[in-house]
């Protein structure tokens, strides 16, 4: 009957899902791979921290090749302060021989000028020799407190060479100058003299020349290495976010989408939709998952059908058998009545006695068949509403007629409160009236003597509602969905030996059948509300 | 899972070799070539200084020097700047209208040096006046080099006695 009820209540069910990121090509391909959802994570952390580790390597890689090329700055600055300083210092003796040059520069461009001869030219030759004196120790490896490379060695050697020839012509220009030269001899050893510091101003040119070519290069190549070093480390590192980000958005979707689709498929069978499937490509746990969801679907597919035409069986066997019931108790109740009313003889006393126990117990299984049959009929979807407008005042005074004798009789006071916003509504008068009479009769039936009964209705938030209060003994809380099933009575009921268990059942179907709900206010000892609603003007 | 990680990895090395492509292709090939071209830069300043004093053309003279070079010229006598070089030129015999010498450097009498940005530059000066076809003086240039806007420009020149013999 659940069953049943659900088919009747199933909302149409989404067939597919909506396209998303779970379809896209590369995402299903990392699902189908054949591994397990926290080996595809592991590996994608793993991924991830390893790109880290590369950009943090290739930053000290960068970070020490810097420091290396500062420590060579370093050393040569060193170099080329020291090499500076023998360069000056060969400049000094260049400029000092310079001013002995031949008449021929003076001849030819500064006819003013002459070269110094004498005691001049003398102290000029003596000042050469003492810077002379300063490059030769210069060019030693203790004194320079560095290693030179092998070219500066040998240019270090070139000029200790050139400067101890250089100081010993000196001194033979100075020897010169003090003794008998002849003029010819002088120029020559003043020629020599200058080609010497030439040459001695070139080697010590080229030392530092090569020095700060060196330093030069030094820099330029700090310069390129941080642009190519900056731009590989930028790119190594924006390939790694678009890795990890890729990572990141195919891994999540290739657990979302799965997720998605079953928690999709799971709410179509939760609404009673067994006809889709989930058709997951992964072929990890959320696979296997899938595989078991569809399997679930199948199997509850199969139990529901079962369930469905079991439930069918049923229903027909019920609706059969109360009526083949019927017929006889027809019979046995008919012939009962004609006995009763001595149609045919008169009857002792005992035999009236019988025959109203007959009567009484006839008439108790009439009712149970009847309220089976038409149970059963609800069930078996064989109940067809004559939906009309009717009066809900009437229908409510007429159920009141209906019971009114017993409850006189059994002291019992009952109301129906006026109803000044509900009259007309649309419905099947036949089956409201059965709701009516059904709670009217279990109110009188359950409320003791000196109780009352009250009827009221009332429109609210779009829908009529019914209530029939009683102040009879109260129904758990426990029992308050219990005894809407079928054959459920609560304690009172059992006691009283008196309905069907079906009464309340079937006033559920009827009520749902409408569109409306009936449910029970209640506590043991303050007594209960029976309330059912319907859609105000509607069926 | 492995294609994928193939894929990324690859894609990665793709784009850090083409950040750093082409940082490696400087050789010693190059450096020597960058070495003869400027030796080259550099012995146009001995061509263009004996054409400058062969035509009397002191704008040429002065296109050889850089805008701070010194120049000793004699005994405590050592000019600053292109202006002060141009006047000595303007005033030395080689300028004077009266003297149309034709000057060259003799192959052997020149000596070149250079070491990045920075040179040397030796020659020797020989005057020779055509109309007698003797030889009128001989002279030295004993120079630094440098390469300032990329051009070879000299930065300091002393005149020297001819040293130099075949």
């Amino acid at each position: 009957m659940a069953e049943r009820r659900a088919t009747q209540q199933r909302a149409p069910v989404e067939k597919r899902r909506p396209l998303s990121w779970g379809d896209n090509p590369l995402v299903r391909a990392v699902g189908r791979l054949p591994a397990k959802v926290h080996t595809k994570l592991l590996v994608a952390f793993m991924g991830t921290a390893a790109l880290v580790v590369v950009v943090g390597l290739l930053g000290l890689r960068v970070l020490g090749q810097s420091n290396d090329r500062v420590g060579s700055l370093g050393a040569l600055q060193e170099r080329a302060s020291a090499y500076g300083k023998l360069q000056s210092d060969a400049f000094h003796v260049r400029l000092l021989l310079a001013e002995n040059v031949a008449g021929d520069f003076y001849r030819l461009n500064n006819p003013g000028l002459r070269p110094a001869t004498g005691r001049a030219a003398s102290a000029v030759e003596l000042a050469a020799a003492n810077a002379l004196a300063r490059i030769g120790p210069a060019t030693i490896v203790d004194r320079l407190g560095f290693s030179p490379s092998a070219e500066d060695e040998a240019l270090l050697r070139r000029i200790r060479t050139k400067s101890a020839r250089l100081s010993t012509v000196i001194r033979e220009i100075v020897v010169s100058n003090n003794g008998k030269a002849s003029v010819e001899d002088r120029l020559q050893l003043r020629h020599q003299a200058e080609q010497l510091a030439i040459d001695l101003n070139q080697f010590a040119d080229e030392l530092a020349n090569a020095t700060t070519a060196k330093t030069d290069a030094v820099i330029a190549e700090n310069a390129s290495s941080y642009v190519s070093s900056r731009n590989l480390f930028i790119s190594v590192a924006a390939g790694a976010i678009v890795m990890a980000l890729l990572l990141g958005f195919v891994l999540s979707w290739s657990l979302i989408g799965p997720i998605q689709q079953i928690n999709s498929r799971l709410a179509a069978i939760a609404s009673g939709d067994f006809s889709g499937r989930a058709d997951l490509p992964n072929r990890d746990e959320l696979g296997t998952l899938g595989v078991n969801v569809n399997r679930m679907n199948d199997e509850l597919r199969r139990l529901y059908r079962e369930l469905e035409t079991a439930s069918l069986h049923k229903s027909e066997f019920l609706a059969n058998m109360s009526h083949e019931l019927r017929t006889p108790l027809n019979a046995i109740l008919g012939f009962s009545q004609v006995l009763q009313e001595h149609l045919v003889g008169e009857l002792n006393e005992k035999q009236e006695e019988y025959l109203d126990d007959i009567l009484s117990s006839g008439n108790h299984l009439l009712s149970l068949i009847n309220d089976v049959l038409d149970l059963s009929k609800v069930e078996a979807g064989q109940v067809e509403l004559e939906v009309a407008p009717f009066s809900l005042r009437e229908a409510l005074e007429r159920g009141l007629v209906m019971v009114r004798e017993r409850a006189t009789k059994d002291g019992v006071r009952i109301a129906l409160a006026p109803l000044p916003d509900v009259d007309i509504v649309t419905g099947d008068e036949r089956r409201i009236r059965q709701v009516i009479f059904n709670l009217l009769s279990n109110a009188v039936k359950f409320t003791p003597a000196g109780g009352a009964v009250d009827v009221s209705a009332a429109q609210v938030d779009g829908v009529v509602r019914v209530s029939v209060a009683d102040s009879g003994p109260g129904i758990a809380a426990a029992d308050h969905d219990r005894i809407f099933e079928e054959f459920q009575q609560t304690e009172a009921g059992i006691e009283q030996r008196e309905g069907t268990g079906l009464g309340l059942a079937l006033s559920k179907r009827l009520v749902e059948l409408h569109g409306g709900r009936i449910w029970v206010d209640s506590e043991l000892g303050k007594g209960s509300t029976f309330v059912f609603t319907l859609p105000a003007g509607s069926s | 899972m492995r294609t994928f990680f193939i894929a990324g990895t690859v894609a990665a090395l793709v784009v850090s070799l083409a950040a750093c492509g082409g940082s490696s292709t400087s050789s010693a090939s190059r450096q020597a070539e960058q070495r003869q071209a400027d030796l080259y830069a550099i012995d146009q300043i001995e061509k263009k200084w004996h054409r400058a004093t062969s035509r009397q053309d002191v704008d040429l003279m002065m296109s050889l020097w850089a805008p701070n070079a010194t120049f000793t010229v004699g005994p405590g006598q050592t000019l600053t700047g292109k202006q002060q070089i141009r006047s000595f030129w303007l005033d030395a015999k080689v300028f004077q209208p009266e003297n149309h010498w034709e000057s060259d450097t003799p192959a052997y009498k020149i000596r070149i040096t250079v070491n990045g940005d920075r040179g040397t530059l030796y020659f020797e000066c020989h005057y020779v006046d055509p109309k007698t076809a003797k030889l009128v003086a001989i002279t030295g240039a004993d120079q630094q080099v440098a390469r300032i806007n990329g051009h070879w420009l000299i930065t300091n020149n002393v005149g020297a006695s001819p040293t130099l013999s075949p």
